[in-house]
C-alpha cells in the first residue's frame, strides 16, 4: 500500500507541475515580444523611456464592458511597445475584488513595474492602490471610475462624466414621455463611483421634474437578473402608471426592456449606460429605444497614450473626460462592430 | 437474600418505549467474581437492560443496587466512575487517537491548562505491559486489528477500576485463537475479583466460560441459575419458549453434477486453491480469520479478481471482473456484514428484495410496481420473513429477519451458485434454526452453496463437505459421514485450522 | 501482525512513524516542489519583498482558515465566515465614526464576530441539525444584518492609524504577518496542547465514543464555532485596514478558500483528522499559486483551475492514506 500512495502523490505532483508549466507557456506576458523591440527600434525617443514596465491592473476579465476595454488596452499597449515608448506591460486581473487589486499592486512592483494603469473595482476599497503608488512615486493613471483619493493623488484620471450620463438618460425620458409619470431606477453596486454619479444625474433631471415621480429605486448590483426581478414586482404593483425604467447600465436596461416587451408593455422606455454589444443590437433591431454609450475603449486608449508624455516629464491633463453618446436607431450603425 | 451475596441486583425493572414494553418487572442477581451469562433472543430485552445499567437509558420503575448501595447513573461516564463499564459489540473507540489517548480520554494528565502527554503515555504503556499487550501505546487505534481494539476497551475499563464489566457479544468478530485469548483474559480478571456480564449467542462459549446465567424472553427474566446445573437444550427452550429440537436441521438432498470449480486460484490472501461444488451441495469453508476464505469467495464473486487460476461454471471458464458480471453469470453472495453490504436499511423490504432483480424482472422503461409487489411478497413468504408487511423499513426488522430478507433477495435472482459468508452472525437461536432450514431449501432447489462460518457446530451440522483453510491454503477435506460417525470431531478440525 | 488481521473488520495497517509523517505532511512536499519550480521560472519569486507579499496576501484568508480547521476537525463546517467578515468590517466603520478609537473598533469587531460564532455553536450543539445547513442560514442572516447596519454603503476609513494596522510594518515585517502568526500559534496550542483540542478531535473522530467517555460534547462543539468567529473577527480587522474601507459586500466566497486551505492541508472533511502545521501549508499553497501565476502573467482562469486541482490532489492523498474514509 505504501508504494501506491507514493505513486499516487508522485503522479499528482507531476501533473500539477505539468499544469503549471503549460500555463506558464500560455502566459500573456509580452515581455518576450518586448525584448526584441528595443533592438528593432532605432529609437530617436530618449533612452529613458525604454525601461518603463507598465502594470495594467484591470477590474476584471469577465464583464462585457471590461472585455472591450481590455482589448483596446492591449492594442494600445502593444503599439507603445513596438514604438519603443515602453519596454513591456503585463495584465493583472483584479477579479472585481478590491483586496485582490491591492495585492496585485505588490506583485506588480515585485515584477518591476514602474507605471500603473488602474481600473478600480470600488471607490473606497480600491483606493490603497492609488495611495500606495503615490507613496512609492509610481505614476498611476486611473481609468473609468474614481477612487476616493484619485483627484488628490493620482497622476491623471481618464473617464467619463457619469453625472452627465445620468442627465443624458433623464433628458431622453423627459423628451419621450412628455406627459410624465412614474419611473423606476435600477442601480449598480452601491458605493461605486459610477453608480453614485449616474444616480446624481438622474436626480438632477427627472428628480427635479415635477411631472415625474420615482416609484422605486432598487440596488441591483449591475445585475440584469436582479433588475428584471425588481421590475417584475414593480410593474405588478403599479401597472400602467410606470412609463420608464432608468438603469445604471445597459445590461440591465436591455434585459428589462426585453421583459417589458414580452408582457406587451412596449410602451415603457428603458435606458441604460455602457453601449455593450447586446443593447446596441437591440437598438438596431428597434426593440430598444436608445442607450448611452460609454466609450471605455477610448478612455483607456487615451490614458495609455499619456504614458510617454508623463515619463518624459511633460505636463498632462489631470482630468480628461471622454464624452458619452446617446445611441439611437439613427446613429447605431457607427458603433456596431 | 443476603445483599452481600450479590454485586449487582436488579429488582422489578420496567421500561417501555412508546407503548412497546421492552422490559417488564425484570429481576437479575449477579454474584461477585463470576462470569454471568445473559441470554435471550434478539429483542428479548438484554440490550435495554444493559443500557439502563450503563446509564444510556433510565428505567421507568424498579431499583438497581450495586455493591450494596442504591445505584442510579445519568450517563456512561458516571457509570464508569462508579465501577461499571461496558465493552460494546460495535466497538466505541476513537479511531484517530492513539491507544493512550483512548484509554485516558477525559482523564488526561494536565500541567496547568496544557496536556501532559508524556505522563499519560507512560501510564498507558504501563497498563499495556501489565496485560502483555505487545504494541506501543502511541499506536493509532485504527491500525489495530479488531481483537486488539477490543482488548484496549477492556484495559480501559480495568484502568477505571471497573468492578463489573459488561461484554456484549465479544467473540462475534474473533477467530478461535483470539477467542481463547479473550477467555484467558476473562479468567485473569475473574481471578482479580472482577465480575463479568457475558452476552452471547454462542452456546458452547457459555458452557466454556460462564458460571451463572439469566435468561430473557420477551422482556421478562424467565430463568436463572448455575450453568453447571443446566443443559443446552433446556437453555434453548427457556430462550425460545418452546422446544427446538434441532438447531441444525440439515435435510439431505440430491447432489448433482459439478456446478462450480476453481483451479489453482491465487490472489491476495490465498494460494493455489482448487475445489468443486456440486448442485444441491453445501460446501463449508472453515478456518481462522484471515486464513483466506473470504478472500477466495470475493474472487469468485468478482469483488477482487484473482491474480491467477481458473474459475469454471458448468464446465466453462468465466472471468468475473465485477460483481455485476458475477451476478449475470448466476453467482450470488451474501456478505457477512449485512448492515453494510446486504441491505439498504432505510428502504423498504420490497425495494431491498427487488434490487438486484430489477434488471432481469422489469423489462420496460417504467417500473411495474404491481408485479414487483407480488413477486417480492412471494419470495419473502418463501423465506418466512416475519414482518408487518413489505413496505416497512429493513431497519426495523430483527437481525434474523433481516438476514432472511437478504436470502429472499438472492433466491429471487435464482442463482446457480450461492455464497454465504457467516449467514447467522448476530442472529439469535430461534432464527438461526429457521435460516438453516431456508438454506437447506435453497440447496434442495439445486443451487450449489458455499458456506463460510466460524462457528464449528454450525459448519459441522450443515455441510456436506468441509474444507479447512490454513494461512491461505487448503489443509484438509472432511466428509459429512465422518462427522456423523464421530471420526472427525471439533478438535480435529480446529487442529487442521492451526496447521496440523 | 498479519495473522491477526481480520477479514472485513480490518481497521488498518501497521504504520511506522515515517509513514505517519508522510500522511500528515506529505502535501508539504508538493509545496516545496511548487516553490522550486517558481524559483526557476521567475527570479522575482524569491525576493524578500515578494515572499513577504505572499504572507501578506494570505493573512486574511489564513486567519479564517485556522478557525475553520478547528470547526471541521470537530465534525462541523462554518459557511458563515464570509458574512461575519463583512459584518465585522461594517462594525469597524461604525465604531471609528462613533468613537474614533482604533482599539474600541477592533474589540467591538472581534466581539461581534465571536458572538455570532457563539450563536452558530449553540444552535448546532443543542439541536441535531446539519452544520452545512445551519451555517448557510446564518450566512444569509448575518450578511443581511451587515447591509442593514451600513445601509448598503461602503465607507472609506479616514483614520490613517487604523489602516496602518493592516498595511504597516513593524521591524520591517508587515503587521498582517504578525496577526497570522499569532492566530497560528494560538490555534496550535489550542488543538495540540490543551484538553479542548483533544476533545475536538474526539468529537470529530467518533462522537459516540466521546460521549461514552464523558467528553463535554456540547461545549466542545459550541467552542469550536466560537473560535471560528473569533478568528474571523481578527481577519475582519485586518481586511478592513488593508482595503481602507468598511464594506458590507466583502467576503463573498471566502468560506470556500478557507475550506480549500484546510482540505489541502490534510484536514479531513469527516472530522477527527487535521494538523495545524498542515493547515498552514494549505494556506501557503494557495498564496503561492496566486502569486506565482501573477508573476508569470498567467491568465487568472488558470489560477482557479489549479486551486481546484489542488483540492482534488489533497482529497486523493487523504483517501489513500486514510483508508477509513
Amino acid at each position: 500500500m505504501k508504494k501506491s500512495t507514493h505513486r499516487v502523490s508522485l503522479l499528482v505532483a507531476l501533473s500539477l507541475a505539468a499544469v503549471m508549466l503549460l500555463s506558464a507557456c500560455g502566459a500573456t506576458s509580452s515581455s518576450a515580444a518586448a525584448s526584441s523591440a528595443p533592438a528593432a527600434s532605432t529609437a530617436s525617443s530618449a533612452a529613458a523611456t525604454s525601461d518603463i514596465q507598465v502594470a495594467y491592473i484591470c477590474k476584471n476579465t469577465v464583464d462585457a464592458f471590461h472585455q472591450t476595454v481590455n482589448t483596446a488596452a492591449k492594442e494600445a499597449l502593444d503599439a507603445l511597445v513596438s514604438k519603443g515608448a515602453i519596454k513591456s506591460w503585463q495584465l493583472y486581473d483584479g477579479q472585481t475584488d478590491p483586496a485582490t487589486q491591492v495585492t496585485l499592486l505588490d506583485t506588480a512592483i515585485t515584477n518591476g513595474a514602474n507605471f500603473v494603469i488602474f481600473l478600480p473595482a470600488e471607490s473606497a476599497g480600491s483606493d490603497p492602490v492609488v495611495t500606495k503608488c503615490a507613496q512609492e512615486g509610481i505614476p498611476c493613471i486611473v481609468v473609468n471610475s474614481k477612487t476616493d483619493s484619485t483627484d488628490a493623488k493620482a497622476t491623471a484620471f481618464v473617464g467619463s462624466d457619469d453625472v452627465f450620463a445620468g442627465e443624458m438618460m433623464g433628458k431622453y425620458i423627459e423628451e419621450k414621455v412628455a406627459a410624465g409619470g412614474k419611473y423606476l431606477h435600477m442601480q449598480g453596486v452601491i458605493g461605486n463611483s459610477a453608480q453614485i454619479d449616474r444616480g446624481q444625474g438622474i436626480a438632477n433631471t427627472l428628480g427635479k421634474d415635477s411631472k415625474f415621480e420615482m416609484a422605486g429605486e432598487y440596488a441591483c448590483d449591475w445585475s440584469a437578473d436582479k433588475a428584471v426581478t425588481n421590475a417584475t414586482d414593480a410593474i405588478t404593483t403599479y401597472g400602467d402608471k410606470i412609463v420608464a425604467i432608468v438603469c445604471d447600465n445597459d445590461d440591465m436596461s436591455s434585459a428589462v426592456q426585453n421583459y417589458c416587451n414580452s408582457i406587451g408593455r412596449t410602451d415603457i422606455y428603458c435606458i441604460g449606460v455602457d453601449g455593450n454589444a447586446g443593447p446596441l443590437g437591440m437598438v438596431k433591431a428597434g426593440t430598444l429605444g436608445a442607450t448611452v454609450l460609454q466609450d471605455g475603449a477610448s478612455q483607456v486608449t487615451t490614458a495609455i497614450n499619456m504614458i510617454p508624455d508623463v515619463t518624459s516629464g511633460k505636463q498632462v491633463e489631470k482630468t480628461t473626460m471622454i464624452p458619452f453618446v446617446l445611441v439611437t436607431k439613427d446613429n447605431v450603425d457607427q458603433y456596431l462592430k | 437474600m443476603d445483599s452481600n451475596e450479590y454485586i449487582l441486583e436488579c429488582h422489578g425493572l420496567s421500561k417501555a418505549f412508546a407503548g412497546t414494553k421492552a422490559l417488564t418487572e425484570v429481576d437479575m442477581m449477579i454474584r461477585p467474581g463470576t462470569v454471568h451469562a445473559l441470554m435471550g433472543e434478539n429483542g428479548a430485552g438484554k440490550s435495554t437492560l444493559m443500557k439502563c445499567i450503563i446509564g444510556l437509558l433510565e428505567q421507568d420503575t424498579g431499583t438497581i443496587t450495586f455493591e450494596g448501595q442504591p445505584y442510579k447513573v445519568k450517563n456512561p461516564a458516571e457509570a464508569a466512575l462508579k465501577g461499571v463499564s461496558m465493552v460494546h459489540q460495535e466497538l466505541n473507540v476513537e479511531p484517530y487517537l492513539t491507544i493512550a489517548e483512548n484509554i485516558f480520554l477525559h482523564r488526561e494528565d494536565v500541567r496547568g491548562p496544557f496536556l501532559d502527554k508524556k505522563a499519560t503515555l507512560k501510564k498507558a504503556q504501563a497498563l499495556l505491559d501489565e496485560f502483555k499487550f505487545g504494541m506501543p501505546a502511541k499506536t493509532e487505534m485504527q491500525n489495530l486489528p479488531l481483537a486488539k481494539a477490543q482488548m484496549v476497551e477492556i484495559i480501559k475499563a480495568v484502568s477505571q477500576n471497573a468492578r463489573l464489566i459488561i461484554m456484549d457479544e465479544p467473540t462475534s468478530s474473533l477467530d478461535s485463537e483470539e477467542t481463547e485469548h479473550l477467555f484467558q483474559t476473562i479468567r485473569d480478571l475473574k481471578a482479580q475479583g472482577k465480575t463479568i456480564v457475558y452476552i452471547s449467542h454462542r452456546m458452547e462459549e457459555i458452557f466454556q466460560i460462564c458460571d451463572d446465567y439469566t435468561v430473557f424472553r420477551d422482556g421478562h427474566s424467565v430463568g436463572c441459575g448455575r450453568v453447571a446445573d443446566i443443559t443446552t437444550a433446556d437453555l434453548v427452550t427457556q430462550m425460545v419458549g418452546r422446544e427446538v429440537k434441532n438447531i441444525f436441521p440439515k435435510v439431505d438432498c440430491a447432489i448433482g453434477e459439478v456446478e462450480l470449480e476453481v483451479k489453482n486460484l491465487t490472489g491476495k490472501g490465498f494460494k493455489d486453491i482448487s475445489f468443486q461444488v456440486h448442485k444441491g451441495e453445501i460446501l463449508g469453508l472453515t478456518g481462522l480469520v484471515g486464513a483466506g476464505r473470504s478472500e477466495t469467495v470475493s474472487a469468485i464473486f468478482g469483488l477482487l479478481p484473482p491474480t491467477s487460476g481458473e474459475i469454471l461454471l458448468e464446465g466453462k471458464e468465466i472471468k468475473n471482473k465485477s460483481t455485476t458480471q458475477a451476478i449475470a453469470h448466476g453467482i450470488a453472495m451474501v456478505n457477512e456484514d449485512r448492515k453494510q453490504y446486504g441491505l439498504c436499511l432505510m428502504r423498504s423490504l420490497r425495494e431491498n428484495i427487488s434490487l438486484p432483480n430489477l434488471k432481469s424482472r422489469q423489462r420496460g422503461l417504467l417500473l411495474n410496481k404491481k408485479r414487483e409487489k407480488e413477486e417480492c411478497a412471494q419470495y419473502a413468504k418463501e423465506m418466512t420473513v416475519k414482518s408487518a408487511g413489505l413496505e416497512i423499513e429493513a431497519l426495523s426488522l430483527s437481525g434474523g429477519n433481516q438476514q432472511k430478507v437478504v436470502l429472499a433477495k438472492w433466491l429471487m435472482a435464482n442463482p446457480k451458485v450461492l455464497i454465504l459468508d457467516e449467514p447467522t452472525r448476530g442472529v439469535d437461536v430461534g432464527a438461526k434454526a429457521e435460516i438453516h432450514t431456508q438454506i437447506c431449501k435453497l440447496a434442495a432447489r439445486g443451487i450449489a452453496i458455499i458456506m463460510i462460518s466460524s462457528e464449528l457446530p454450525e459448519i459441522m451440522g450443515m455441510s456436506d463437505r468441509i474444507l479447512v483453510y490454513h494461512e491461505g491454503k487448503l489443509n484438509g477435506e472432511i466428509l459429512r459421514r465422518d462427522i456423523l460417525s464421530g471420526v472427525v470431531t471439533q478438535e480435529t478440525i480446529l487442529a487442521k485450522e492451526f496447521g496440523q | 501482525m498479519n495473522s491477526l488481521s481480520k477479514k472485513g473488520n480490518r481497521l488498518g495497517m501497521d504504520q511506522t512513524d515515517l509513514s505517519l509523517l508522510m500522511r500528515r505532511y506529505g502535501i508539504g512536499l508538493v509545496l516545496v516542489a511548487m516553490c522550486i519550480f517558481l524559483m526557476i521560472a521567475t527570479p522575482n519569486f524569491t525576493k524578500a519583498s515578494n515572499l513577504l507579499s505572499i504572507l501578506n496576501s494570505v493573512a486574511v484568508n489564513g486567519c479564517i482558515a485556522f478557525g475553520m480547521c478547528v470547526v471541521i476537525t470537530g465534525g462541523g463546517i462554518d459557511l458563515s465566515v464570509g458574512s461575519m467578515l463583512a459584518l465585522g468590517s461594517v462594525m469597524i466603520g461604525k465604531m471609528l465614526d462613533a468613537t474614533g478609537s482604533n482599539l474600541i473598533a477592533c474589540i467591538v469587531c472581534i466581539a461581534v464576530c465571536t458572538f455570532f460564532g457563539l450563536i452558530n455553536g449553540l444552535l448546532l450543539a443543542k439541536f441535531e441539525l446539519f452544520p452545512f445547513v445551519v451555517t448557510l442560514a446564518t450566512q444569509l442572516s448575518i450578511r443581511g444584518i451587515g447591509y442593514l447596519i451600513s445601509g448598503g454603503y461602503s465607507q472609506g476609513l479616514t483614520n490613517v492609524s487604523f489602516t496602518n494596522i493592516g498595511i504597516g510594518k513593524t521591524l520591517g515585517i508587515p503587521n498582517a504577518v504578525f496577526f497570522l502568526t499569532a492566530i497560528l500559534i494560538i490555534t496550535y496550542i489550542l488543538m495540540h496542547r490543551t484538553k479542548f483540542g483533544r476533545y475536538d478531535y474526539a468529537v470529530g473522530g467518533n462522537k459516540a465514543a466521546a460521549t461514552a467517555s464523558g467528553v463535554p460534547v456540547f461545549w466542545t462543539i459550541a467552542g469550536s464555532y466560537v473560535f471560528s468567529g473569533f478568528c474571523t473577527g481578527v481577519a475582519a480587522v485586518l481586511m478592513s485596514a488593508r482595503i481602507n474601507a468598511a464594506q458590507p459586500n466583502i467576503g463573498i466566497g471566502y468560506e470556500t478558500d478557507a475550506i480549500a486551505a484546510c482540505v489541502i492541508g490534510g484536514t479531513s472533511f469527516a472530522g477527527g483528522i487535521s494538523t495545524t502545521p498542515g493547515c498552514l501549508i494549505g494556506i501557503l499553497m494557495i498564496g503561492v499559486i496566486y502569486n506565482g501565476m501573477n508573476l508569470l502573467g498567467v491568465n487568472s482562469y488558470w489560477q482557479t483551475i489549479l486551486k481546484g486541482l489542488l483540492i482534488l490532489l489533497a482529497l486523493l492523498l487523504d483517501k489513500f492514506m486514510n483508508k477509513k474514509h
